[in-house]
C-alpha cells in the first residue's frame, strides 16, 4: 500500500485528509468561546466565515467554480462533523444558502460573480421575500407586483414574515411580474437591494418577545432588469427546483446539530434526575429513535442528490421528521424541566439560561415557517403517494 | 334545569360579563407586560362578588357553595387569562380549612373579610407538593421563628400571608408568616406572566402555627387537591378559548380560494379540540363533585381531571397557534399569553405523567 504523501492528494482519501487538516488547523486557530455581547456575536460570526471563504475552506458542497469545495458526500459529511465538533459558529444568514444553489444553477455568470463572494463570507446578508398577507401556504396567489420601464422594473406591494429583513443587504423574491394562472405563471424571481428608495421595513415581535421578521413595504421601489434570475415569468419553477436540492444539503449540518442538542438533553436530564424517571426515559428513547432516522434519512436524500436523482420521498419526509423532532425535543426537554418549566426565559436561576424554554417558544414555528406541516402532508399525499389534491375540486 | 344548573349558569354569565368588561386582552397584554404583575382592581371585584370564597364552608365566613362552583367560576377566569391569585387563594384557604386550629380560623376569618390573598410556600416536585427544603422552623421563648429559602412560589408578588410548609425536628408544619424586613419576597421571572413567581428568603421570621405535624399531611394533600381541581378548571377555561380563537380563524381565513377550515386537517384538528375540551371539562367536573364529597375515589378523580385538563390545555392552544400559521407566532396574537398559561400551568403541581401514575397507583396499588 503506497503511503499518503503530498503527491497523492489526487486520491479521494488524500485530498480528504488534505482539506481537514487544514479545516481543523483553522478552527485551532479560530477557537475561543462566542462573545456574549449579540452585536458582538454576530460580527464574530461574520469575521470567522469572511476568513473561512479567504482560506478556501467554505462551502464545502458547492462546485468549486462557484467559489466551493466540490467536496463528495463522504467529505461533506466528515467536513460538519468536524465544524460541529467544536461548535464552530453557523453562518450568520441561513437564508443565503437558500438563495445560493439557485444563483449556482439559475444566475448569470455576472450574477454569480457579483453575489456568491460576499454572500459566503457573510459580508451581505440575504432576505427571502416570498409570503403575503394572502399568499401564505397558497403562495403563486401572491400579488406584489412589478412593472417593467425600460431597463428597470417598478415594484409595489408587500412581504410579510420577512426573517432578517431588518439586517438584510438584499432580498430575494417572488414577484407578479404577469397573470396569476396554473403552475405559478406570471411570478418572477427577483433581487432587490434593502436600501432601494421606497422599501419600507417595520419589524414585528415574535412569541418570545425577541424581532426575527418583519413586514415590507414596496412603493414604487426601481429595480434593475439585470436583477431578474432565469426568465421573466419562470420565477416559480426556480424557487422549485432549488428547494429539493438545498433541503437535502441544509439537513446535514442539521443532523449533527440536532445529535449536540439531544446529548446536551440527556446531561439536562441526569443532572435533574429526571433520566431516572421511567416515563421521561420512554420519551427520551423515542427521541433517540428520531434523531437516527433524520440522520439515516438525510444521507439517503443527499446521496441521491449527488449521483444526480431526486432525493424523492426520503427528502419530504425528512423535512416533516425534523419540523416535528424539533417540537417533540422540546416538549421533552421541558418535561426534564419539571417544576424549573415555570420559570421565565429571563430568569437567572433557571437552567442552562433558559435557553429550553426559549427552544420551546420557538421551536412552534418549526411547522409553520418554511411551509407548514399541513402542506408538507399535502405533498406526500399528493407527490410522492400520488393521491387526488383536496383543493383542486372545488 | 336543575338548582345547581341555574346557579351555575348565572355565575358564570355574571363573571364572564365582568371580565369582559374588565379583563379583555389588551388589559391582560399590558398588565403582563408592565411592571404591575397582578390585577388588584378585579380582584377586589372578584372578593365582592365572593368568588375566592366559593369553596369555604359558611362558618368559616366563606359562600359554602363548593368546589362544583368553583371550577365553573376558575374556567371563566381562565378563558380570559385573568391575572389574579385565585387558585393560589383558594388553596391557601383549603388548607386552612383542613388545619382547624385558632390560629387557622383567625386567618380564616381575615381572607374572608378583608379580601387578604395568601399563597401557600412549599417545596415543589414533579410529584407535587413537599414541606420546603431547608426551612427550618425554631420554637423560642417568643414563639416560632423561620430560616431558609422557598425558590418558586405561585402568586408570591400577590401575597399578603405565606403559608410556609418548614421543617420543625419533628415533622414538618404548616406556618403563617407576613411579608416584611424578615421575610423578603423577590419577584422571579415566570414563563407566564399573568401567574407571576417569586421566591421568599426568611431570616429569623416570627410566625405563627397554623398545622402541626400530626395533621400537616393531610393539611397539605387538601390544598394540592384544591389547587390541581382549579388548576385543571382554568386549563379548560384556556383551551376553550383557544379553540374559539381557532375555529374562528379556520372560517375567516382565506388560502387557495376558500376557508381554511374547509381543508380537514384543520377541521378535524379543530374537532379534536372540542372533544378533547368536552373530556376535560366532564373529568374537572366530576373532581370538583368528588372535593365536594370526599371519599375513596378523590383522590383518582383528582388526578384524572388535572392529567388530562393541563395536557389538553397545552395540545389545544398549539393547535390554535398551528392554525394560526405565521400569525400566530407573533407577540401581537394572544396565542403565545394562553400558551405560556397552559404550560406554566403543567409544571406548577404536579406533571400530568406523574399524575396518571398517581392515578394508576390508587387504581391499581402494587401487589
Ligand atoms: C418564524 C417564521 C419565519 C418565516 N420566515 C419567512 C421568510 O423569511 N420569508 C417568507 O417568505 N416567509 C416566511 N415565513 C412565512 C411562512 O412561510 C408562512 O407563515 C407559511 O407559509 C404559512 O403561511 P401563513 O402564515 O399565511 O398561514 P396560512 O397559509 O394562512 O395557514 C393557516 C393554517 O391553514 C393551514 N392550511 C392552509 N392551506 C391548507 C391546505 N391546503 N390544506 C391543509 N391545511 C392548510 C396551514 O397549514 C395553517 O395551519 C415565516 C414564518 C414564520 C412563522
Amino acid at each position: 500500500m503506497p503511503s499518503a504523501t503530498a503527491q497523492d492528494t489526487g486520491t479521494p482519501s488524500a485530498r480528504r485528509a488534505h482539506w481537514s487538516v487544514r479545516l481543523a488547523e483553522f478552527l485551532d486557530a479560530h477557537a475561543g468561546r462566542p462573545p456574549r455581547d449579540k452585536t458582538e456575536r454576530l460580527a464574530w460570526a461574520r469575521a470567522f466565515h469572511a476568513e473561512l471563504q479567504e482560506t478556501g475552506l467554505a462551502a464545502p458542497g458547492w462546485p468549486t467554480e462557484a467559489g466551493g469545495m466540490g467536496l463528495d458526500l463522504a467529505d461533506q459529511i466528515a467536513y460538519h462533523q468536524q465544524m460541529t465538533a467544536v461548535r464552530a459558529p453557523k453562518h450568520p444568514c441561513g437564508l443565503s444558502f437558500i438563495v445560493a444553489p439557485t444563483l449556482i444553477k439559475h444566475g448569470t455568470a455576472e450574477q454569480k460573480k457579483r453575489f456568491l463572494r460576499p454572500l459566503l463570507r457573510a459580508d451581505e446578508f440575504w432576505c427571502q421575500g416570498f409570503s403575503e398577507p394572502d399568499a401564505g401556504s397558497d403562495l403563486t396567489s401572491l400579488t406584489t407586483r412589478a412593472e417593467r420601464a425600460g431597463d428597470e422594473y417598478i415594484v409595489n406591494g408587500q412581504k410579510l414574515w420577512t426573517t432578517m429583513a431588518h439586517l438584510a443587504d438584499w432580498m430575494f423574491a417572488l414577484i407578479r411580474t404577469g397573470p396569476a394562472g396554473p403552475g405559478g405563471a406570471g411570478i418572477s424571481y427577483l433581487l432587490i437591494p434593502m436600501k432601494s428608495r421606497g422599501i419600507t421595513v417595520r419589524p414585528l415581535k415574535d412569541i418570545s418577545g425577541g424581532t426575527h421578521f418583519s413586514e415590507v413595504y414596496f412603493d414604487d421601489v426601481r429595480v434593475p432588469v439585470e436583477n431578474l434570475v432565469g426568465e421573466e415569468h419562470g420565477g416559480w419553477a426556480i424557487a422549485r427546483t432549488s428547494l429539493g436540492h438545498e433541503r437535502a444539503t441544509a439537513f446535514l449540518s442539521d443532523e449533527f446539530r440536532f445529535r449536540r442538542v439531544v446529548n446536551e438533553l440527556h446531561r439536562l436530564a441526569k443532572t435533574s434526575g429526571a433520566a431516572n424517571d421511567p416515563l421521561v426515559r420512554q420519551d427520551l428513547a423515542r427521541i433517540e429513535a428520531s434523531v437516527r432516522v433524520l440522520a439515516s434519512n438525510s444521507r439517503r436524500a443527499l446521496d441521491a442528490v449527488l449521483q444526480g436523482r431526486d432525493p424523492g420521498p426520503a427528502a419530504s419526509v425528512n423535512r416533516l421528521v425534523r419540523a416535528e423532532f424539533d417540537q417533540r425535543l422540546h416538549e421533552v426537554a421541558l418535561r426534564v424541566l419539571g417544576p424549573d418549566a415555570v420559570l421565565g426565559q429571563r430568569e437567572p436561576t433557571a437552567p442552562e439560561g433558559g435557553r429550553w424554554t426559549y427552544g420551546y417558544l420557538m421551536s412552534r414555528s418549526s411547522t409553520i415557517g418554511a411551509g407548514t406541516a399541513e402542506i408538507q402532508r399535502n405533498t406526500i399525499a399528493e407527490r410522492v403517494l400520488g393521491l387526488p389534491s383536496g383543493r383542486k375540486q372545488a | 334545569m336543575t338548582a345547581d344548573a341555574e346557579t351555575e349558569k348565572e355565575l358564570r354569565e355574571t363573571l364572564g360579563g365582568l371580565l369582559r368588561r374588565r379583563c379583555d386582552i389588551e388589559t391582560v397584554a399590558a398588565l403582563a407586560d408592565g411592571p404591575e404583575s397582578w390585577d388588584r382592581d378585579l380582584w377586589r371585584e372578584l372578593v365582592a362578588m365572593g368568588v375566592p370564597g366559593l369553596t369555604v364552608p359558611e362558618e368559616n365566613g366563606g359562600e359554602g357553595a363548593g368546589f362544583s362552583l368553583a371550577v365553573a367560576a376558575q374556567e371563566e377566569l381562565g378563558r380570559r387569562l385573568a391575572p389574579v391569585p385565585m387558585v393560589s387563594v383558594v388553596a391557601a384557604r383549603t388548607a386552612l380549612v383542613a388545619a382547624g386550629t385558632d390560629e387557622a380560623a383567625r386567618l380564616l376569618g381575615r381572607v374572608g373579610s378583608e379580601g387578604m390573598t395568601a399563597t401557600l410556600a412549599v417545596g415543589r416536585t414533579t410529584d407535587g407538593w413537599t414541606p420546603a427544603e431547608g426551612v427550618l422552623a425554631v420554637e423560642g421563648s417568643a414563639g416560632w421563628t423561620l430560616d431558609g429559602t422557598v425558590p418558586v412560589i405561585a402568586d408570591a408578588p400577590c401575597a399578603a400571608v405565606f403559608l410556609v410548609a418548614a421543617e420543625t425536628g419533628v415533622g414538618p408544619a404548616l406556618f403563617a408568616v407576613e411579608p416584611q424586613d424578615r421575610c423578603v419576597m423577590t419577584p422571579v421571572d415566570a414563563l407566564d406572566p399573568t401567574r407571576p413567581l417569586g421566591a421568599v428568603g426568611l431570616t429569623a421570621c416570627p410566625a405563627r402555627l397554623v398545622a402541626g405535624p400530626d395533621a400537616f399531611d393531610d393539611v397539605l394533600r387538601s390544598a394540592e387537591r384544591a389547587a390541581l381541581v382549579l388548576l385543571a378548571a382554568d386549563a379548560v377555561g384556556v383551551a376553550a378559548e383557544a379553540m374559539d380563537l381557532a375555529v374562528e380563524y379556520a372560517r375567516t381565513r382565506q388560502q387557495f380560494g376558500r376557508a381554511i377550515g374547509s381543508f380537514q386537517a384543520v377541521s378535524h384538528r379543530c374537532a379534536n379540540m372540542l372533544v378533547a375540551v368536552e373530556s376535560a371539562r366532564a373529568l374537572v367536573a366530576a373532581a370538583a363533585g368528588a372535593l365536594d364529597e370526599l371519599g375513596p375515589d378523590t383522590d383518582t378523580a383528582v388526578s384524572l381531571a388535572a392529567a388530562e385538563a393541563l395536557e389538553t390545555a397545552v395540545v389545544v392552544v398549539q393547535g390554535c397557534l398551528q392554525v394560526h400559521g405565521g400569525m400566530g407566532f407573533t407577540w401581537e396574537h394572544p396565542a403565545h399569553r394562553y400558551l405560556r398559561r397552559a404550560k406554566a400551568a403543567e409544571a406548577l403541581v404536579a406533571l400530568p405523567d406523574r399524575l396518571r401514575e398517581r392515578a394508576a397507583t390508587g387504581m391499581l396499588p402494587a401487589a
